[in-house]
């Protein structure tokens, strides 16, 4: 028997809320980051079960470019913090990276 | 003449202000040569401009146009008749004045302020030439804003921000409305014409209502007020000049105050005559209000900048009272009296720059006897004062007295308003003579005083112009006149015209009800008589 | 030649040129000498100009040379232009004749700012001349305003000195207001006549204004007032004496012989105007009267020599403006006329004096100057008798002229006149007296070195000598000769007289048809009249002359008892009735006070509104700036709560 589309959603409506959330409320800029990328791996979930349930490729193929996205994106993230904090020194990354008043 | 000359006025300061922006900072002797060179040809094309007016023509001259956004009807169009002509000339020739005469003792803000300069010459002159509504918008509030962050930036440490902030304030609300109004305006040319355009000759020949008339023409008229600057809308002007330096003086009182009175010139007389006609009583109260006003505060005051910036009040106050006489005289006066005022201000200004320049504030209880220190200085700081008060022979007496003239045989004004307007002729004698003489003559006080060195050849050679151009204003102003009347005449016709058009269409329209009354009632007999 | 009559002012412009530009690397002998030389030719020019008009029939008399379109003042056309008649040329000569005699003069003492000084008196000459000469009421104005303008700088001409610096503020600003006065007269004449020449406007003036209307008053009212205030009547008297601050010679030339006279040139130019509103000519002459009697009595008590013959002329200005509103143009011009003559001499003379005693004025530290100053001495006794009007001297027939003037107009005028010249004699004799006889005061530089330079004394020698005989010109018909002044001075004032309405009320006759009329034969008991008249002022100026000797030679003691006896009376004179302090408290603080008053409730207030505004205007930018945290998940959140808004809308609507 096949799930029904709108588990998947429900799924991926609850993921993309989780990952707000945490990019909203985390003072941790790792977590933050490792947050929005929960958030785009919900927005990939949703364009795949759209896919499917239309039938259509396009979808899927969205779904690939949105990895490929996710990805840099966090490559690049990582690397900023990493540069950041080494820069800093400090072991509180959060503090490094916020800007200054 | 085939070439875009009045483009090419706009554009040049803008693409000689370029190469400022490339240089660094550091040197500073090259930064000025190259800005004196742009404002000194820039002078050099307008004076072009002169030798090809032709003085009969009454329209617009020079024009060029195309189209910019044609679905809202915003066009690109120049022009220059009579009265803007002088007023292009007085801007190109005081943005040189300016520029050579004023040299900055800070030195770190050289570059910014002359890369200002530049541009905003290039604003000022497309207001000057702008033939549509929003072009003129656009130039209007890009001169605003240039003036803005020169003051802005520049100055005093102590109030800075405060003097700049409060001239934004009124200025910029000033221009919201104007905006606003030239919108209202647009609106209306579709409603009766079916065209949207903003395009200033064809506005001319628009009929608005009355009731459409009087708010707009306040609107406008309070944008222009608020620049010129018109009592009671005057609050920004001495603190701007007390706390600016000499540079931004003479572009502040000289050709600002010249954008205010254009406006009126080019937009509330000629698109709004009624109006216009019902607010001469307001307009000339006002602007005697500014002469007493101006000149009596100049009184208490001892630094020299406010004593300057009051006299520009007084001066305006007259200029207003000239316009809004509606007598070709007058009209002609109140051109004349811009320009010279222009001319005094910024020489005055330029002086006390000068004097600013060798560490030397002019401060009226500090100084004294600088007539023993700097007796060339002294003798030309005279003629400059004499200039201002209307002494004959030089400007300022050519554009009072055709004022007075005028209006005194205008029907709307008259005696009584002369009279005091009169008044303007003495108060200036007191309080700049008291000036002059404060600080030149008697006894040197301190140190710093003795030790002033005289006037340069290159600081002599700007003030000589000035005056050379004053004396020619006061003793020849056929020159001047004859150019500008053409453009005047114009204007005038173009007032009563619209007048008689108005009375014959109310007329017209009181003959059609006249009609339709007396056939109700005729219908009403026939049908009483049927039954 | 009269097409050249504009080079008579041109000759002092190129003086000015040529001093200012180049003059400071000349010898101060050289530049005295370009001085004099440009004096030399606006007299020589104003001769032949003179000779020239002598040639023509005397109703041709007047010749208008224009040189170009000034204003383009719509119908009301303004041109530079000169108006050559009778009355301009009897200026001209006087002003290039004095100013030629003051220039020699000043060839002699050459002190420090001799350049400046010279520069002075030629740019006051040039629009002295300009004043005179001009052919309309705006072109007067510009000669009018440009030696007021020189004359307060040469107020200021040692102006470390805060006294003088004052001083010549004041009377600039004074002379401003009177200025004032005229401006609004021209205007109005200006609205009436639709011109502003005087050939459009004097001769017309009946024609287009109602008599005793009240535009006529008015207009006539306006030029008064300026041409008083110029003149230094009462109640404007306050600022020529102090404004005599600057080198003597120089207030020679500007304040004794010609700034005064030119407000006496307008009272004249503009006779017809006058003759239409009889109001102000009984105004003028009033006040004319009243101010002679002052500037007398005050000069009396004075001991600063400087002020002493200031008010002076204040006095002898007052008999010119009572000639004038007499009616008498004539006679005052003819007054003018001896008065520069013999005031130069005094004042000239009074600068050898202070120059000797190295800056002193002041009376009471002079005596026995006659044997150390013996030409100076000579001089200034001839001066001192035109001054009285003492026969044979000019000042005799011209101040009988006027009384006789006077006393057609009203006796009582008369009498003011004849008391004055009492006063007058009294006090230009007790000044002859103390400065060159008496014992050697106290402080009397006794050491210092007397000069007298042959360049001064052959200038005083020459203005003597015209005080002397000058009386010539202006000798009375009604003693049986012939008046050579009124008769060339005629066709001015009858041309601009001769629409003047018939029927005047009063006794002030048409002096110039009257007389005119009269001829030889027909007034032989006004001539009787006229004679008794005379003889009377004469009398009582001789006999001032005698209790002047009493005073101050035989019983110097005397005045001072009188002095304390009418104490009150005497310090009131010595404050010249306390005239400048009435003006300052209400005039002058009151201005100040409104001013301190309007910038501190009006401005500061505007001020204080305006700064408000701006301070809202920052707070409230302030508060929105709050949203600019700097945290990149508050950007977040804002972000999100904008596509929430959105959807919501979207969803909802």
């Amino acid at each position: 028997m096949m799930v029904p589309a709108s588990h998947y959603l429900l799924v991926s409506a609850v993921l993309f809320t989780v990952g707000i959330v945490g990019a909203i409320l985390r003072r941790d800029a790792l977590t933050a980051i490792m947050c929005v990328s929960v958030l785009l791996n919900a927005l990939t979930l949703t364009f795949v079960t759209i896919a499917r349930e239309l039938a259509s490729l396009d979808g899927q193929v969205i779904g690939l470019f949105l990895i490929a996205v996710i990805t840099a994106t966090m490559v690049t993230g990582l690397a900023i913090i990493i540069s950041a904090v080494k820069e800093d020194g400090a072991d509180k990354p959060e503090r490094s990276i916020r800007r200054e008043r | 003449m085939e070439y875009p000359i009045l483009s090419i006025l706009i554009v040049l300061p803008v693409v000689g202000l370029v190469p400022l922006l490339l240089f660094p900072a550091g040197r500073e002797g090259l930064i000025r040569i190259i800005a004196l060179a742009v404002t000194m040809s820039e002078f050099i094309v307008s004076l072009g401009l002169t030798r090809w007016f032709k003085p009969e023509l009454a329209g617009m001259q020079f024009t060029e146009k195309s189209d910019w956004i044609p679905g809202l009807g915003v066009s690109y169009a120049v022009g220059l008749d009579g009265i803007s002509l002088w007023l292009v000339l007085l801007t190109t020739f005081l943005v040189m004045v300016a520029v050579a005469g004023c040299p900055e003792y800070s030195t770190h803000h050289v570059r910014r302020r002359l890369i200002g300069i530049l541009f905003f010459e290039a604003m000022v002159i497309g207001v000057f030439t702008a033939l549509d509504a929003v072009l003129f918008c656009v130039f209007w509030e890009g001169a605003l804003l240039t003036i803005y962050v020169m003051i802005g930036q520049d100055g005093d440490q102590e109030r800075r921000p405060s003097a700049a902030m409060i001239y934004g304030l009124c200025t910029m609300t000033g221009a919201t409305v104007m905006v606003m109004a030239i919108l209202y305006l647009h609106s209306w040319y579709y409603r009766i014409s079916g065209i949207y355009s903003f395009d200033l000759l064809s506005w001319y020949q628009l009929s608005l209502p009355y009731s459409v008339q009087v708010p707009v023409f306040l609107c406008l008229a309070i944008a222009f007020a608020l620049q010129l600057p018109l009592i009671p809308f005057h609050g920004w002007l001495s603190d701007v000049h007390s706390k600016a330096p000499a540079m931004t003086n003479v572009i502040v009182a000289a050709v600002l105050a010249t954008i205010g009175a254009y406006g009126f010139v080019r937009f509330s007389l000629p698109l709004f005559p009624e109006a216009s006609l019902q607010f001469i009583p307001v307009i000339v109260l006002l602007g005697l209000l500014g002469i007493i006003y101006g000149g009596l505060i100049a009184l208490t005051h001892n630094d020299g900048k406010r004593v300057v910036a009051f006299f520009s009040l007084s001066q305006m106050g007259l200029v207003m009272l000239g316009l809004f006489s509606f007598n070709q005289v007058a009209i002609n006066g109140a051109v004349l009296l811009l320009i010279s005022h222009g001319l005094c201000t910024a020489g005055l200004f330029c002086f006390i720059g000068m004097l600013e320049n060798r560490k030397h504030s002019f401060d009226l209880s500090q100084s004294s006897g600088l007539i023993q220190a700097m007796p060339i200085g002294a003798a030309v700081f005279l003629i400059m004062t004499m200039a201002s008060i209307g002494f004959p022979g030089l400007s300022g007496f050519v554009g009072q007295l055709l004022i007075l003239l005028g209006t005194i045989e205008s029907p709307r004004v008259g005696p009584p308003f002369v009279t005091l307007a009169a008044l303007g002729a003495i108060l200036p004698a007191a309080y700049l003579l008291r000036m002059f003489q404060q600080t030149m003559f008697g006894e040197i006080t301190d140190q710093k005083s003795a030790q002033l060195s005289d006037l340069e050849w290159r600081e002599w050679i700007v003030l000589g112009s000035i005056i050379f151009v004053s004396i020619w204003i006061g003793v020849y102003p056929k020159t001047f006149t004859a150019r500008v009347d053409p453009a005047i005449q114009n204007l005038l016709t173009h007032i009563e015209q619209k007048k008689e058009d108005d009375a014959n269409r109310a007329l017209s329209q009181s003959t059609a009800e006249e009609v339709e009354v007396l056939q109700m009632i005729e219908d009403m007999l026939k049908r009483g008589k049927a039954e | 030649m009269i097409e050249f009559v504009w080079l008579i002012p041109l000759f002092p412009l190129l003086g000015v040129i040529i001093i200012g530009c180049l003059g400071a690397r000349f010898p101060k002998r050289l530049i005295g000498l370009v001085g004099t030389l440009t004096a030399a030719g606006s007299l020589a020019l104003s001769c032949r100009v003179f000779v020239d008009v002598l040639h023509m029939l005397p109703h041709e008399r007047f010749v208008e040379v224009v040189l170009w379109e000034w204003l383009p003042a719509g119908t009301t056309r303004v041109d530079v232009g000169f108006l050559v008649d009778p009355l301009c040329l009897v200026m001209l000569l006087l002003v290039c004749g004095v100013s030629f005699c003051v220039h020699i003069y000043s060839m002699g003492y050459t002190a420090t700012g001799f350049r400046r000084y010279i520069l002075c008196l030629n740019l006051f000459v040039f629009f002295m001349l300009l004043l005179i000469s001009s052919n309309s009421f705006l072109f007067m104005l510009v000669g009018w305003q440009g030696t007021s303008l020189c004359a307060s700088l040469l107020s200021a001409f040692w102006y470390r000195q805060q006294a003088a610096v004052t001083a010549s503020r004041k009377a600039f600003v004074f002379d401003r207001i009177g200025d004032y006065s005229i401006l609004l007269g021209i205007l109005l004449i200006a609205a009436h006549f639709g011109s502003l020449d005087f050939r459009d406007v004097l001769p017309l003036a009946a024609e287009k204004l109602p008599a005793h209307g009240l535009a006529a008053v008015l207009i006539s009212l306006l030029l008064m007032v300026g041409a008083l205030v110029r003149s230094s009547q009462l109640p404007f008297s306050l600022w020529l004496p102090d404004a005599i601050q600057g080198p003597m010679p120089g207030h020679a030339l500007i304040h004794a012989a010609t700034l005064g006279a030119s407000g006496i040139y307008v009272l004249a130019r503009c006779s017809t105007l006058f003759g239409l509103a009889p109001l102000s000519l009984w105004a003028i002459a009033a006040i004319g009267a009243g101010t002679a009697f002052y500037g007398a009595a005050v000069s009396l008590t004075q001991f600063d020599i400087r002020r002493i013959f200031a008010y002076a002329t204040v006095s002898q200005l007052g008999y010119m403006v009572l000639a004038c509103g007499s009616g008498a143009y004539a006679a005052g011009i003819f007054h003018l006329i001896a008065h520069a003559v013999f005031q130069t001499i005094v004042f000239l003379a009074c600068g050898s004096i202070i120059y000797s005693l190295d800056g002193e004025t002041d009376l009471r530290n002079m005596g026995g100057l006659w044997r150390r100053l013996p030409w100076t001495y000579r001089m200034f006794w001839i001066g001192t008798l035109s001054l009285s009007g003492i026969v044979p001297f000019a000042g005799f027939f011209s101040r009988d002229a006027v009384l006789w003037a006077a006393f057609q107009k009203h006796p009582v005028l008369w009498i003011a006149g004849v008391i004055t010249v009492f006063v007058t004699t009294f006090y230009a004799f007790r000044a002859l007296f103390v400065i060159f006889h008496g014992r050697n005061r106290p402080n009397d530089h006794a050491d210092s070195p007397m000069i007298e330079p042959p360049a001064a004394v052959i200038a005083l020698v020459v203005l003597a000598v015209t005080s002397l005989v000058g009386g010539v010109i202006g000798l009375p018909e009604g003693l049986g000769a012939s008046n050579w002044l009124e008769r060339f001075l005629m066709p001015v004032f009858q041309s601009q007289a001769s629409a003047a309405p018939a029927a005047l009320p009063g006794p002030e006759v048409n002096l110039v048809a009257a007389s005119h009329a009269g001829g030889a034969g027909g007034s032989s008991s006004a001539g009787l009249l006229h004679g008794i008249l005379t003889g009377i002022s004469l009398m009582i100026s001789l006999l001032s002359l005698g209790i002047s000797y009493f005073f101050y030679r035989v019983d110097p003691l005397a005045p001072v008892e009188i002095a304390a006896l009418f104490g009150r009376v005497y310090r009131t004179l010595y404050h010249a009735w306390y005239l400048a302090e009435l003006s300052d408290s209400m005039v002058v603080q009151p201005l100040v006070k409104v001013s301190g008053w309007l910038w501190r409730t009006v401005e500061m207030r505007l001020n204080i509104v305006l700064f408000r505004l701006g301070g809202v205007l920052i707070a409230c930018s302030r508060f929105f700036e709050r949203i600019q945290t700097g945290l990149a998940q508050h950007y977040a959140l804002l972000i999100l709560a904008g596509i929430v808004l959105v959807l919501a809308y979207y969803f909802l609507s």
